[in-house]
């Protein structure tokens, strides 16, 4: 199977989680070419919670696939610990990703025929390594879901998949984790829940969490919100509440 | 909902590509098997030598529920007076055919007075008048003196005539002799093989069969069938051959048609959730699925039509041609065949989606909103009855195949079981994948940790999905080998006894329908032969507990030739007058022994009575029955010997002076018995063509199903491996996944279809040969195997390999 040993040293405490510099992804070519990020810099710190928000078209979910390794940019540099992603084989970033990041969908983020403890463990088995019952367990404990280990997906609520995604991207202790609208298809009660668990990740755990979100709730949860257009950055906002985020949002025509 | 169906179907044809193949083929083997049957039934053996004729009075040739008896019924010579004496008729004229030999030529003697049923018009010459003189119907020197040998050693002949039909006789070539002659080389006085009948004015066929009494009377067409009875058995016994094998060909398609039609809806689920989520009703749905399957057939059915007629064509020619099909048979086909087809796959394409699509019909809508891919649970009611349906038939079957003593009984049993025990396996098809990835998991995982382990848990999640897989593949292996290596069996069983039975040196056999009787008395009196005997292929009339004819011998000479038929009691040597052996599961049949005296019905339909002399083991090879000469006299087709067995102390020398007989007897011919083996394995057309062509089309049609149903299912996990990837997986772990859940599927389906073989093929081999082993040759066994596991694994992973080179972020949907 594959080697176990990570690629290079983790990062040291003071390298930037997440650092993209003058990051272009174009799709298409001639005339249906869309220009999904414009020159996009940011550098996320250890141990942060940023939300990335911005309309519909502004390269929200763009800049969240290019940062976790998903797509390469056309051009630019991603680092995602210290260690640059451009020059990795498409083996080595998988593997890169499968040992240091977490990533956790908006929907089908869970493998049908696996069963919650089965899931959650898979990113070890792809490793190689063998996962450990009570490491499963530990981590199922924390989003809540100990005691549905042997469930199927198709036995669980929406919410509950959300928190077996989550618990997956935490298994193999990531720096960072990405979720692309954690809370989009939830209820307001099971959404908060979520989110509640992704502050604790970072508060209790120091893990980095980057979020994409539309709903000024969710935004209000993270340390600092990063808002797109168009392509580019076009602000930040430092530990914000709801009503803040929702009055930039607004100013953006998003 | 018609238009909705259209516009669906439309735009999403990748969807029911796989059914429209299923459908296609199976409307091509329908009509090129429809063509078949539609055209034999219409066929009838020529009318030749009866044309002037209006009415051919012949014996009884059919007898019980359709059973054409195998050698010609007569009719008493005395009926032809009486015929002519009834108001309407012209004349009554009794004939003859009797297979001879004249000048290198095989012809057919008939009587000179038989010559106006066609009528036989003198060109040249005159009449003939006394023994030694004839008149040919073909053109010929006046006045040549040639050999004719018909009941007897060659005797010279003068051509004193030449007469031309008045319309063309192409089954055989004519010469004629006196009425007195004729009767006496025919060897059956006072009985002839048919009265011809001509018309006078005020002529009624009413009065005519009243006059007839228990003869057959038959006009128009049916003369054919009175003409040539040979050729009228032929047609009919490939009635139901073509009806076999296109039945089997249509459960096939049916078979393909539903699991692939199922399939597709089974993955349409969501897209159905969201049809009902916007508010269509399940009644809705049913119609909008039903329309669709409708349209497909009819799309995929009618695209097959002409492809079907031309391989029909290439059949026909290739029954002919094999000798299958009587040489006139010729295409006869009309819109019937067609509309039967289309009808066909409509009606299929029904069937199949009628229960796919009430269970589709009833997906709640919510489905829509969520995305965990539900597997309805294991076994849904339809499939526990109709696989306890198929188990209900497959036991009995079962168990008359492993019981029963009679070898053809057996063969059917153990086939039909096959198809139950198919269907069975189709219906429980989730449960054994299910039950599979249980007892394996372990194995897997410890084998490959990632792969494995991927694969074995997909199986027990995915077992509908799986089991479609694999029954496709059961269904090829199951079918193919055992309808192969069922007639190989036979073949390799009767080829045995035949080895085993003739020990002799030497085998002389005639050209055409074979020797005169006299050529045995002749071979015993020749130099350095030790023995000889006689062999006639014959058949019995329904009796003897069997209800069709009984494929028989008639043995001249009792002992010796060398023949070893495994006399198990009694003995050959008393083989004379009214006398019978009978093989051992006759004998069985009719708890027979030594002593007994037996009802028989004699080939032509003349019931008899016999006494057993000697029971054998080798009915195989030799027949159900050997009759004792005098037995059957008088009431064959033909009085000629088809083999003389010889053995003698120096072959060589011997076969030499035995070749000298061919003086006597024109067309003689002397070779080894293992010559003898290998001229009646070509024989065996059937088999070794019709066979073989049959499974190989067969084969190809489920690997059809293989591919499709395999690829299907493949290309519908696009989002699940796009997933895996962004978890984590390398596109090497990937593949190995696919590898192993491949294996897994043609596992299981090789296995399952290995074991429904061995079920049929078992019991088959002991009915035949005692023994509890089939004859499946090596070469076959692995080919069969093998192709069907490549085409699975192609299936499986070339979409898979395509799935790969999507980058996941695409195939998963999530991009902007």
């Amino acid at each position: 199977m594959s080697n176990s040993t990570p690629l290079t040293a983790r990062a040291s405490a003071s390298a930037p989680a997440v650092a993209l510099r003058d990051v272009r992804k174009v799709y298409g070519r001639g005339e249906g070419t869309v220009v999904a990020l414009d020159g996009v810099s940011a550098a996320l710190s250890p141990g942060s919670f940023t939300a990335i928000m911005g309309p519909s078209g502004s390269g929200k979910i763009t800049f969240l696939n290019v940062a976790a390794g998903l797509d390469r940019p056309s051009s630019g540099s991603v680092a995602v610990g210290g260690t640059g992603l451009a020059d990795l084989s498409e083996q080595r970033l998988t593997i890169l990703r499968r040992e240091r990041i977490g990533f956790v969908f908006q929907a089908f983020n869970l493998l049908p025929s696996l069963t919650v403890a089965q899931n959650i463990a898979l990113p070890l088995r792809l490793a190689g390594r063998r996962p450990r019952r009570s490491a499963v367990r530990e981590i199922a404990a924390r989003v809540g879901l100990d005691k549905r280990l042997h469930d199927r997906p198709s036995q669980l609520s929406g919410g509950q998949q959300q928190r077996v995604a989550i618990a997956r991207a935490l298994i193999t202790g990531p720096e960072v984790v990405f979720a692309d609208e954690p809370t989009g298809a939830l209820d307001t009660r099971t959404g908060r829940d979520v989110l509640a668990l992704l502050r604790d990740v970072v508060d209790k755990d120091r893990h980095t969490v980057v979020m994409v979100t539309h709903d000024p709730v969710a935004a209000s949860y993270a340390d600092r919100v990063m808002l797109l257009a168009d392509g580019r950055v076009a602000g930040m906002l430092e530990a914000p509440s709801a009503d803040q985020v929702a009055e930039r949002l607004a100013h953006l025509g998003g | 909902m018609l238009r909705l169906a259209a516009v669906s179907a439309r735009g999403r044809l990748g969807a029911f590509v796989g059914a429209l193949i299923a459908l296609f083929t199976a409307a091509v083997l329908a009509m090129a098997w429809g063509m078949q049957l539609e055209s034999i039934l219409r066929t009838h053996s020529p009318v030749e030598r009866y044309a002037r004729a209006a009415a051919v009075v012949t014996g009884q040739q059919e007898v019980g529920h359709d059973v054409l008896l195998g050698e010609r019924a007569r009719v008493s010579s005395a009926l032809a007076a009486r015929l002519a004496a009834v108001p309407g008729v012209r004349a009554a004229i009794g004939d003859m055919s009797v297979p001879a030999q004249l000048g290198g030529r095989a012809v057919v003697a008939h009587g000179w007075a038989s010559a106006a049923l066609t009528p036989y018009v003198l060109s040249a010459g005159r009449p003939p008048v006394r023994a030694g003189e004839v008149v040919t119907g073909y053109p010929d020197a006046l006045g040549a003196r040639l050999p004719l040998s018909a009941a007897g050693p060659a005797r010279m002949v003068t051509v004193v005539g030449v007469a031309r039909p008045s319309h063309a006789v192409s089954q055989q070539t004519a010469i004629f002799v006196t009425d007195a002659e004729a009767t006496r080389l025919a060897g059956h006085p006072g009985w002839v093989d048919a009265i011809g009948v001509l018309a006078a004015p005020g002529f009624d066929v009413a009065r005519l069969r009243a006059a007839a009494g228990g003869a057959q009377v038959v006009t128009g067409a049916a003369r054919g069938a009175a003409e040539y009875p040979e050729l009228e058995r032929n047609r009919t016994v490939l009635i139901p051959v073509t009806a076999a094998f296109g039945g089997l060909a249509m459960f096939i398609a049916i078979f393909v048609v539903a699991s692939t039609l199922g399939l597709s809806i089974q993955q349409r689920e969501r897209e159905i959730a969201l049809l009902r989520a916007v508010a269509a009703t399940p009644g809705q749905i049913r119609r909008m699925i039903a329309w669709e399957a409708v349209i497909v057939a009819l799309a995929g059915s009618a695209a097959g039509i002409w492809p079907g007629i031309v391989l029909g064509r290439r059949l026909a020619n290739a029954l002919v041609s094999h000798g299958i099909a009587p040489p006139n048979f010729t295409l006869n086909y009309d819109w019937l065949a067609a509309a039967s087809a289309i009808g066909g796959g409509v009606a299929t394409a029904l069937l199949a989606v009628l229960a796919a699509g009430r269970r589709a019909a009833r997906v709640p809508p919510t489905l829509a909103l969520t995305d965990a891919a539900a597997e309805p649970r294991l076994l849904g009611p339809g499939r526990v009855i109709g696989g306890l349906l198929a188990l209900a038939g497959a036991i009995p079957l079962f168990a008359v195949s492993t019981t029963t003593t009679t070898p053809s009984t057996a063969a059917a049993t153990s086939e039909l079981n096959a198809v139950f025990l198919v269907v069975a396996a189709a219906f429980f098809g989730p449960v054994v994948a299910y039950a599979v990835a249980r007892l394996l998991a372990p194995v897997l995982v410890a084998l490959s940790p990632v792969g494995g382990f991927l694969a074995s848990a997909n199986l027990g999640a995915a077992t509908r999905r799986f089991s479609s897989a694999s029954t496709a593949l059961v269904l090829t292996v199951a079918l193919s080998c055992t309808l192969f290596f069922s007639t190989t069996t036979i073949d390799h069983a009767t080829t045995q006894q035949m080895h085993a039975g003739l020990t002799g040196q030497l085998a002389i056999t005639g050209a055409g329908p074979g020797l005169p009787a006299a050529a045995l008395a002749d071979a015993r009196a020749t130099q350095g032969v030790r023995s000889a005997v006689a062999l006639t292929s014959t058949t019995l009339g329904p009796s003897l507990g069997v209800s069709d004819i009984i494929p028989a011998q008639i043995l001249t000479g009792g002992q010796g030739g060398g023949l070893d038929v495994g006399v198990t009691s009694g003995s050959l040597s008393g083989l004379h007058g009214d006398t019978i052996a009978l093989g051992r599961h006759v004998a069985d049949a009719v708890h027979a022994r030594i002593g007994d005296r037996v009802a028989v019905m004699l080939g032509d339909g003349t019931p008899a009575h016999a006494t057993v002399v000697a029971i054998y083991s080798r009915d195989l090879a030799f027949g159900d029955a050997l009759l004792a000469p005098e037995l059957a006299a008088g009431h064959l087709t033909t009085p000629l010997l088809n083999e003389i067995l010889i053995q003698a102390d120096q072959p060589a020398a011997a076969a030499t002076r035995l070749q000298a007989l061919s003086r006597r007897y024109p067309g003689l011919h002397v070779s080894d018995t293992a010559s003898l083996i290998t001229a009646n394995d070509a024989d065996n057309e059937l088999n070794h063509w019709l066979g073989p062509f049959f499974v190989a089309m067969m084969f190809v049609f489920t690997s059809i199903a293989v591919l499709n149903t395999l690829i299907m299912i493949a290309l519908r996990r696009r989002r699940e491996l796009a997933l895996l990837r962004l978890v984590g997986a390398t596109t090497r772990q990937v593949r190995s996944m696919a590898r192993w859940e491949a294996v897994l599927i043609i596992a299981i389906g090789l296995g399952i279809g290995l074991a429904i073989t061995a079920t049929a093929l078992l019991p088959l081999a002991h009915a035949f040969t005692g023994g509890w082993r089939p004859y499946a040759p090596a070469g076959w066994f692995a080919a069969i195997l093998g192709v069907s596991a490549l085409l699975a694994l192609i299936a499986l992973s070339l979409p898979t390999r395509q799935a790969l080179r999507t980058p996941p972020v695409e195939a998963i949907g999530i991009r902007e």
